[in-house]
């Protein structure tokens, strides 16, 4: 990984991809369909910035998008760091590679981001998320460093700069809950960005952009070991009550809307993933595979395996863009529970449609860019059959 | 002569059980009361064996009261106990030694320890125990504790295997002694008398501090001096008294010059500019000269000390940095010039997990070996260089290995 790359470096490796390229117009009015741009990048060096200027080109344009404004940029830093899946480095299985999020804020601020915050729930943790990403070998100065007024926020609990936390109403009531209580940062915030990794997921099926916005719920409320009344003030352990429904959260958020709803990982997480998703609507969705891992969403998935797609999809409307990162992996985005990769869960894409968040209808979304079928250079949809749908970790 | 102890079992009363010793570099017998214990000694002394009481050890020996190295096992059900952030509580005698090395330079430091009452121990502990003292320069008094005993006593062949293993640790070490000369390589210092009121609190900030692999130097506060500081990033100041003028003034100095000072509230107010960046929930820190002083509100949990000063310091000064290490510890010793350097790296769970292992080590390093006692040879190891350092990765460590560095 290159340390310390400078502005005028991230330029030079620009080149000349920041020609501009036509507006496209919306694919359809009414629920949001939208456009996804697909690109086959080879590598994280010399490609990716041009690869992905081209992409948001194709959906439109950063400027229109973030000229002026504060752009949050939730990434996947799911799991300790101090975990790889073999010798790897996480960005290149289960983490979203940090050449992705700097190549992104650095196109952010070129496009005039006022300011843009990085943001993640790390695991188990309120140490400031440089130091989860040193722990991980990364270096963060290559994403401070590719914009200006570029920041870090470890939002697992209240952070030591805010004094409230912000709460967020789910369209039409939620499937799971009616209001998540959030860092303030993802309401401080013009621009929500989902920067995630295309990976199988053990309880959800798939994780992309939607699901990458299941880590924005601190575990100080959501966790483990939250209080019962008030939020803890620094988070310990994972989302278990989310998966099985063994606690509420601290009476901080409300509790869910049925507790006689099942207390099924499969059943429970998608809708949580959906109302998130509807509650903190994402203005942007990246989800990459350049390098990646195919049978789970982290190393402690047996049978999981590196994979290397070489794709990036990118789209404004985020079920629009988990439909065709699901094209691209070779799965039926129609698919629904009972059917790969939802063989013991309910489709999250499903949720968010019903909750108007956008649509599966193909028909309704504009796929530019590189076609799907030279896109799917590995086909998860086939890794998953061959090892079978029997999840350890 | 280089004597290699062994703890005589008090109830073990037949003498022919120290034919187990045959074969094994093992060459001396520690007995509680010679008299009682007079068949067993003069056997041992038929077989060329030195006879010790433990109550007169030689004046060139350090004794040190240690633990049964190890992950804490509960006997009920046989699981590993929580240690403070919720992970196994791991038993190691390495900053025992590192400390008795700096409180009574020039002697041989002997670990001694039984298990606690109701302490599993598995067989392959009685290794890692060898190891762990070893590693940091240190010599375990083989004693043969549980199952192990009782079996060493039938002549079971488990036991006399396991301790034929022992021996061939110890001849591992002792074919390695030039290790034993390198000194404790760390960025962090932990300035402490180390006894009286301050001696539990800066033990276990070194012990804790280790187990998070954050390789630290000892240094005594009454021969803190500016040479004695050169190289570090970080200092612990842990007692529970202000420091005397002329060390307050060394550390003053180190802080002016860019260190960071982390210390209580006993250090009395710090003054001076904040220092910025990510406020800290439990110090205020401040600007000093190029440095910074850290003075924790709360400063009564010695894993959390050694934590926040690891976060204070940044993970940017990581001396080594381990994927997938699971109960793996790691002691970093540089040899003199600065040229060679070994890490030791024990696996106090024994067992090995499914996952592949790697690890980064700060420095200039061109090669890397591992060494490993059951081995004929070192075996090369793939390295990936980066800036600062390189990345090893690492086969499987069932109980000790040590990555010979050259630079």
């Amino acid at each position: 990984m290159s340390a310390n790359l400078t502005r005028r470096e991230w330029l030079a490796a620009a080149g000349g991809a920041c020609l501009a390229q036509p507006v496209r117009s919306r694919a359809s009015a009414g629920a949001p369909g939208g456009i996804v741009s697909v690109a086959r990048c080879r590598n994280y060096g010399s490609e990716l910035l041009p690869s992905m200027q081209r992409m948001f080109d194709q959906i439109g344009g950063l400027g229109r998008l973030v000229k002026g404004k504060t752009v949050v940029m939730k990434v996947n830093l799911t799991g300790s760091p101090s975990y790889r899946l073999g010798f790897k480095p996480a960005g290149d299985t289960h983490y979203t590679h940090p050449s992705v999020i700097a190549a992104t804020a650095h196109l952010m601020g070129r496009a005039g981001a006022k300011r843009i915050r990085v943001v993640e729930c790390p695991w188990n943790t309120a140490d400031p998320l440089e130091e989860v990403m040193l722990e991980a070998n990364w270096e963060p100065r290559q994403i401070l460093n590719a914009a200006p007024h570029v920041e870090f926020e470890n939002t697992n609990y209240l952070g030591p700069f805010r004094k409230t936390y912000s709460r967020f109403k789910v369209p039409k009531g939620g499937h799971m809950f009616k209001e998540y209580v959030l860092n303030g940062a993802y309401e401080e915030c013009d621009v929500f960005v989902s920067i995630a990794k295309m990976k199988d997921h053990a309880t959800a099926g798939i994780t992309l952009a939607m699901k990458n916005c299941f880590g924005i719920t601190p575990c100080t409320i959501y966790g483990d070991r939250s209080p019962v009344d008030e939020p803890s003030p620094v988070p310990r352990g994972g989302r278990g009550p989310f998966h099985a429904g063994n606690r509420q959260p601290a009476k901080i958020a409300p509790p869910e809307n049925d507790p006689a709803s099942p207390r099924q990982a499969g059943y429970r997480v998608p809708r949580v993933v959906a109302d998130l998703a509807a509650a903190r609507p994402i203005h942007l969705s990246i989800v990459e595979a350049v390098e990646s891992m195919a049978g789970g969403e982290g190393p402690w998935i047996r049978g999981s395996a590196p994979v290397s797609p070489q794709v990036i999809v990118a789209g404004t409307n985020p079920v629009a863009t988990d439909v065709v990162c699901m094209q691209v992996m070779g799965y039926d985005p129609m698919a629904d529970r009972g059917t790969p990769p939802f063989e013991r869960c309910d489709s999250t894409l499903r949720l968010a449609e019903e909750l108007g968040v956008g649509t599966r209808d193909l028909n309704r979304i504009e796929v530019v860019g590189t076609p799907v079928k030279e896109a799917m250079v590995f086909n998860f949809a086939e890794f998953r059959k061959k090892r079978g749908a029997n999840w350890a970790r | 002569m280089d004597l290699i102890p062994f703890a005589w079992p008090a109830e073990w009363s037949d003498p022919s059980a120290l034919e187990i010793l045959k074969g094994t570099p093992i060459n001396c017998v520690l007995v509680e009361d010679r008299q009682k214990s007079a068949p067993v000694a003069a056997r041992g002394e038929q077989q060329g064996l030195q006879v010790l009481e433990v109550k007169t050890l030689p004046s060139s020996v350090h004794l040190i009261k240690g633990a049964w190295p190890g992950i804490r096992l509960s006997r009920e059900k046989n699981t590993a106990e929580g240690g403070p952030t919720g992970a196994p509580w791991v038993d190691s005698n390495g900053w025992a030694v590192q400390l008795a090395r700096v409180q009574a330079p020039g002697k041989t430091y002997w670990v001694s320890a039984e298990p606690e009452k109701d302490q599993v121990v598995r067989p392959n502990t009685h290794l890692v125990a060898v190891a762990d003292a070893a590693a940091c320069g240190g010599r375990w008094i083989v004693n043969l504790a549980g199952e192990t005993r009782q079996g060493a006593a039938r002549r079971d062949a488990a036991a006399l295997d396991l301790v034929r293993r022992i021996g061939a640790v110890i001849s591992f070490f002792g074919a390695h002694r030039d290790w034993s000369t390198y000194e404790p390589h760390g960025v962090l210092g932990v300035v402490s008398d180390f006894t009286g009121d301050n001696e539990f609190m800066s033990t276990e900030v070194l012990n804790l501090t280790a187990r998070q692999n954050q390789p630290y130097k000892i240094l005594l506060k009454d021969r803190v001096r500016p040479a004695s500081l050169a190289g570090l990033v970080a200092v612990i100041y842990p007692d529970d008294q202000a420091p005397s003028p002329e060390l307050r003034k060394r550390l003053l100095a180190f802080v002016g010059a860019g260190g960071l000072l982390v210390t209580g509230p006993k250090w009395g107010a710090a003054a001076g500019e904040p220092a910025g960046g990510y406020p800290h929930p439990r110090f205020k820190v401040v600007r000093h000269g190029k440095g910074r002083i850290a003075v924790g509100s709360e400063f009564d949990d010695p894993f959390v000390i050694s934590s926040d000063a690891r976060i204070l310091m940044s993970h940017r000064h990581d001396l080594i940095r381990f994927w997938n290490s699971g109960n793996l510890c790691a002691f970093f010793l540089m040899a003199p010039g600065g040229k060679r350097a070994v890490v030791h790296m024990i696996n106090y769970a024994t067992s090995t997990g499914r996952d592949s292992m790697s690890c980064r080590i700060a420095g200039p390093w061109r090669s890397a070996r591992l060494w490993m006692f059951d081995q004929p040879g070192p075996i090369t190891l793939e390295t990936v260089r980066e800036p600062g350092g390189i990345q090893v990765h690492l086969p499987p460590i069932p109980v000790h290995g040590a990555v010979d560095l050259v630079a």
